[in-house]
């Protein structure tokens, strides 16, 4: 049950229409920040208040909510948030990946490919991807409106220059249905080719910088790289400590004897280490990609 | 202007107008530019002739005719187009060398990387291809390319002038536009850049329009000459022509301040 004294799921009516039509103008134009009217939320900004507005504002009694952070289902920014979206809107919780509707999360795509009917929400810090190169807001709007991205592959040459690849770890700057260039959110690089032409609904929110943006199901989302220089995903040569799985996204933890490893998606780990069975994951057993179009 | 040639130009500006909110900078200015000449602009301080070039490198907009004698540009006012054409049309066909390098060039990158752009920007999505081209022109500009890898704020300012050039002329545009291109730097300097560009017209065939104060320069390279006073076209004319027996007053007062 939904908590009393409260709208259902604590946003009023207003504010859900209007970000409603805020995801509807997103969905209808992938890849484009639309300005929205972020809420004050009962956690600071910059704590996923984006990505928790979208989530009230789609939520029903019939969902099933996941929350993650970087991976994690069990750590006390996901549980506050779950805990309160469950709290407010009646929807049952779950860790689940292939079991939820709605997926809120922090930096990270769970290892398990989603499927059509489910929504992955992910928190967003910086949602434009020129503010390294393009400090002004206005001129940056100006450049994605001219579609002059050349500060973008300035910045790729330079370091392909100078290191003969880009070192970018998170946020991968992506050409999203060839319009558009779009912070992917600080996802690793792992997680960027599994939006590429995804069955699923992907929307970002940044409730601090008021901005939202989509990726609707089966676009082309092509992360920026040289067709000589390719887009490579991170490869780590370690294994879980736990499940001993060494073809997924692995944390590097400091352990007794040096650096060790474990599995970013605590759902898989949790299944793993039940003994059930994981459903069909982005990367199979060799590290290849389930799509044979992405470079990784 | 009559036709000192028999080709068709290459540019042609009609009846152009331009302001800042009540003052009419430009007053109907006509100019053709023909392939493979040098245009030479001169005028004193607030003739109008940055702002000539700005509307004729399309950052600034106008009332008027302006066309470009290139393939799918025949017959098309520029000055017309939305802004998203404009810098298409711009970044293929145009290249500007300004006066301030730091107004042009990123100062953090390497001078190749912003010799690259360009080329990024016209679609080359191969590293080694950009990396290639962009080498080619630094060394067609004279710059030493053993110090490609430095960025511009290390450079002298006539290092500097040769990045902006080497990025100007990397994608090989139709029309390239220099403004002011010299000034600032000492006289040693401003003539090693004036071979550099002289050498670069003979190499390329490149048309060129020139804007300087300063007539040596002018001299230097033009072919051709016209004379700015207070946004109107006062005298045009073939260099040595307009220089050695010019007809309107200003540019009699003008060539006579240089002696």
């Amino acid at each position: 049950m939904p908590r009393l004294g409260y709208s259902y799921a604590f946003l009023d009516p207003g504010a859900k229409r209007e970000l409603r039509r805020s995801l509807l103008k997103a969905v209808a134009l992938p890849g484009y920040q639309v300005a929205y009217a972020s809420r004050e939320m009962p956690i600071a900004r910059g704590w996923g208040t984006g990505a928790l507005q979208v989530t009230l504002s789609l939520v029903g009694p019939e969902d099933v909510v996941k929350v993650i952070d970087q991976g994690a289902d069990d750590s006390v920014n996901a549980a506050n948030l779950r805990r309160f979206i469950a709290s407010m809107s009646g929807a049952r919780t779950t860790w689940d990946t292939l079991e939820a509707t709605l997926i809120q999360s922090r930096h990270r795509i769970p290892e398990e490919r989603l499927r059509p009917h489910q929504i992955l929400i992910l928190q967003v810090p910086i949602p434009e991807p020129l503010r390294h190169v393009e400090p002004s807001e206005p001129r940056a709007r100006e450049l994605h409106a001219l579609a002059d991205y050349s500060a973008l592959w300035v910045g790729l040459f330079e370091e392909t220059r100078r290191f003969r690849r880009s070192l970018k770890g998170a946020a991968y700057p992506v050409m999203v249905h060839g319009r558009y260039v779009m912070d992917p959110s600080p996802i690793p690089r792992w997680d960027v080719p599994k939006l590429h032409q995804a069955p699923h609904l992907t929307l970002l929110a940044a409730g601090r910088e008021k901005r939202l943006y989509a990726v609707p199901p089966h676009t082309e989302v092509r992360p920026l790289a040289f067709q000589d220089v390719p887009f490579q995903v991170e490869r780590v040569r370690a294994r879980c400590r736990r499940t001993g799985v060494g073809h997924l996204f692995l944390n590097a933890i400091p352990g007794e004897g040096g650096l060790e490893h474990e599995l970013s998606d605590t759902s898989v780990l949790e299944k793993l280490r039940a003994g059930r069975a994981l459903g069909e994951t982005y990367y199979d057993l060799e590290g290849r990609f389930y799509r044979d179009d992405v470079p990784v | 202007m009559t036709s000192p040639y028999e080709e068709a130009p290459l540019l042609r500006l009609e009846g152009v107008r331009q302001g800042y909110g009540a003052r009419e900078v430009l007053r109907g200015v006509s100019l053709e530019l023909y392939p493979g000449e040098v245009l030479g602009v001169v005028g004193e301080s607030g003739s109008g002739k940055s702002t000539l070039l700005r509307v004729l490198y399309l950052e600034l907009p106008a009332e008027g005719r302006y066309t470009l004698g290139q393939p799918g540009l025949e017959g098309l006012n520029l000055l017309a187009l939305d802004p998203y054409r404009r810098l298409e049309v711009r970044q293929r066909h145009l290249a500007l060398v300004r006066q301030h390098a730091h107004e042009a060039l990123r100062m953090g990158f390497s001078s190749l990387a912003n010799v690259a752009e360009p080329l990024l920007l016209l679609g080359e999505r191969r590293y080694g291809q950009a990396a290639t081209r962009a080498l080619a022109a630094l060394e067609e500009a004279d710059f030493p390319t053993e110090r490609a890898d430095e960025p511009p704020r290390v450079l002298s300012g006539g290092l500097r002038q040769r990045v902006q050039l080497a990025r100007a002329i990397a994608a090989r545009p139709a029309v390239l536009l220099l403004d002011e291109p010299t000034t600032g730097l000492d006289l040693l300097v401003q003539a090693r850049v004036l071979d550099t560009l002289r050498a670069l017209k003979g190499r390329l065939g490149l048309s060129m329009i020139l804007v300087s104060h300063d007539l040596g320069v002018v001299r230097a390279l033009a072919d051709r000459i016209l004379v700015l006073l207070e946004g109107e076209v006062v005298e045009a004319g073939l260099a040595d022509q307009v220089l050695e027996d010019p007809q309107h007053p200003y540019t009699q007062d003008l060539v006579q301040a240089r002696l």
